[in-house]
């Protein structure tokens, strides 16, 4: 459709941090180390897919145990409302071998990501990672797309499209740093759930259990230090948008000079499922949640007309809409923002190659549910405390900004 | 009214007793949108789901609760006819079995759609799916526009 504009330069410049900064950190020597290098560029230039509003930063993956058999892949979306580090098969070098993740019983493990627009099959795989100065040796992934298991089975496509490709998945990967320790938890332990994690003998898949240590990881909670959460830097964006916009993915909460709570407001999260609420046109929206990996704020308003043109599907009010919101956690704190919807029609057709936008908005169809997608990282800190983990505002999971 | 409904058959009798359906048409059905309301059963044991059923002035709604903690909910309208359906749990619902043939217009709409991540809200013509959350915490709800019963908005069901 548009033509979007090429960031060779930028590109390099993140490979270039991606690859240097690994030699930093990991050592584990004896004496007080240097502090780890916890800062990673993320951009927001539309990828290689033309998605925009999606934050993308660069991991270095490697065969286990190797320094040598690395790549590293550029343009995976950091993604504050899943756990776990996917990569779609196609970006993967033929020559990076990864093993297999094998369930309890020795047979292939194999994946079936749920998203609210769709899933992703793949193998869970084995992989050295690094990021920053951060390192996790031997950790779950999932290589989305492999072509060692095509066929997925009916109770995993049936839960909506497939998002197996980058054209349909918007990155050529996914950094899930969100609250929990592992993407599923608990529940696939206890049981065989359909549409999660399948164990695939030769003779077929079927749904399994699996154990937590086998799930997809959370990454940054399996660093050597930087532990406890991740902070998402953006600067704000012009009212018309921008052609792109570079941040920071800040590993750790108070663990370092540059990762401090300072005067940010803790939201405790539902540890079940990570809601916080909102307060909006005077309607409590408890199943409410702050999301990197979602492209816009979605919030069902009859107010505002569904855009027709460049905007299709998202809100286009005739003017500018600036509104206020109240977000407020489990543990009662609360804080207001505010925040504007644009006619998005007026901002694509205005400036087709631009991808960064601060105020478009789309409808939710959860009347209780105000998701706060990448408008909201604009021009601000936020926090994501991951469960269990300790951080100087309190124990995760929460949301502070 | 809550009515608590431990097995098929009671269902059946319930609804039998209210001549809503007759126990002939319950068969391995599905219950897809416009599906006639005998074929909740068929969700049910299809998902090894416990039922509970509200009846209302305006419809009926069966919910459906699988052991992970999913329900989902399908309403059926004073014609008998399955006119919505609406989930929430830590796992996306089986969209094919709940849309039916409507499933593959869905998934086609969706490849058109602009280049986006996040919920989704699409209208199709006799058709509208919305889905909302991330992983362990989904909700949504699929509803045939021209089906909602007088007096009853897409809001009311969730």
């Amino acid at each position: 459709m548009q033509n979007r504009w090429e960031t060779p330069l930028l590109a390099a410049l993140l490979l270039l941090s991606g690859c240097g900064g690994g030699g930093g950190g990991g050592g584990g020597g004896s004496s007080p180390a240097q502090p780890t290098q916890n800062v990673q560029p993320i951009t927001v230039d539309g990828g290689p897919a033309d998605f925009p509003n999606l934050a993308f930063t660069s991991v270095t993956i490697c065969a286990p145990g190797s320094a040598t058999n690395c790549q590293t892949i550029d343009h995976v979306q950091v993604d504050t409302g899943s756990v776990g580090l996917r990569i779609i098969s196609s970006v993967l070098a033929p020559g990076l071998s990864l093993p297999q993740q094998l369930d309890a019983n020795g047979n292939p493990l194999v994946e079936c990501a749920q998203f609210a627009d769709g899933f992703s099959w793949g193998p869970v795989k084995i992989a050295d990672i690094s990021i920053a100065g951060e390192m996790v040796s031997s950790l779950p992934i999932q290589v989305i797309g492999d072509a060692s298991f095509p066929t997925v089975p009916a109770n995993c496509s049936s839960s909506g499209p497939p998002e197996n490709t980058v054209p349909t998945f918007g990155a050529n990967g996914l950094l899930g740093v969100g609250l929990f320790l592992q993407d599923c938890g608990a529940g696939c332990v206890q049981s065989a759930i359909p549409g999660m994690y399948y164990s695939c003998p030769s003779n077929g898949c079927r749904s399994t259990q699996v154990a937590l240590n086998k799930q997809l990881q959370n990454p940054v909670a399996l660093f050597s230090s930087d532990n406890n959460g991740v902070i998402i830097q953006l600067p704000a964006v012009p009212a018309a948008g921008a052609a792109t916009a570079t941040g920071s993915l800040i590993f750790g909460i108070g663990t370092q000079a540059n990762n401090g709570l300072g005067s940010a407001t803790v939201l405790t999260v539902d540890p079940n499922t990570g809601y916080i609420g909102t307060t909006f046109g005077g309607v409590a929206h408890p199943d409410s949640y702050i999301d990197s990996g979602s492209s816009v704020l979605f919030f069902g308003s009859s107010a505002y007309p569904i855009c027709t043109n460049a905007g299709q599907g998202l809100y286009c009010p005739p003017s500018t809409q600036n509104l206020s919101a109240t977000l407020q956690g489990v543990n009662k704190a609360a804080s207001a923002v505010t925040f504007s919807v644009a006619n998005a029609d007026q901002l694509f057709n205005a400036n087709p190659s631009f991808n960064a936008f601060g105020n478009i908005a789309a409808p939710n169809s959860d009347p209780a549910s105000f998701a706060w997608g990448l408008p909201f990282f604009f021009g601000r800190s936020v926090y994501t405390a991951i469960e269990t983990r300790s951080t100087p505002g309190g124990t995760g999971p929460y949301f502070a900004f | 009214m809550i009515v608590d409904v431990k097995s098929i058959r009671q269902l059946a009798a319930r609804l039998a007793g209210v001549g809503v359906l007759t126990l002939a048409a319950v068969a391995p059905a599905r219950a897809t949108l416009g599906a006639i309301e005998a074929s909740v059963l068929g969700d049910q044991t299809q998902i090894n789901a416990t039922l509970r059923t509200v009846y209302s002035q305006k419809y009926t709604m069966h919910e459906l609760q699988v052991p992970s903690g999913a329900t989902v909910r399908e309403y059926v309208g004073p014609t008998g006819v399955v006119f919505a359906v609406a989930w929430r749990g830590p796992t996306m619902p089986d969209l094919r079995q709940l849309l039916g043939p409507q499933f593959d217009q869905y998934v086609a709409a969706m490849a058109a759609r602009r280049n986006m991540r996040g919920p989704v809200s699409i209208r199709l013509p006799g058709l509208v799916v919305q889905s909302s959350g991330r992983m362990r915490a989904f909700t949504g709800k699929a509803y045939v526009p021209e089906g909602l019963p007088q007096g009853v908005s897409a809001d009311d069901l969730q």
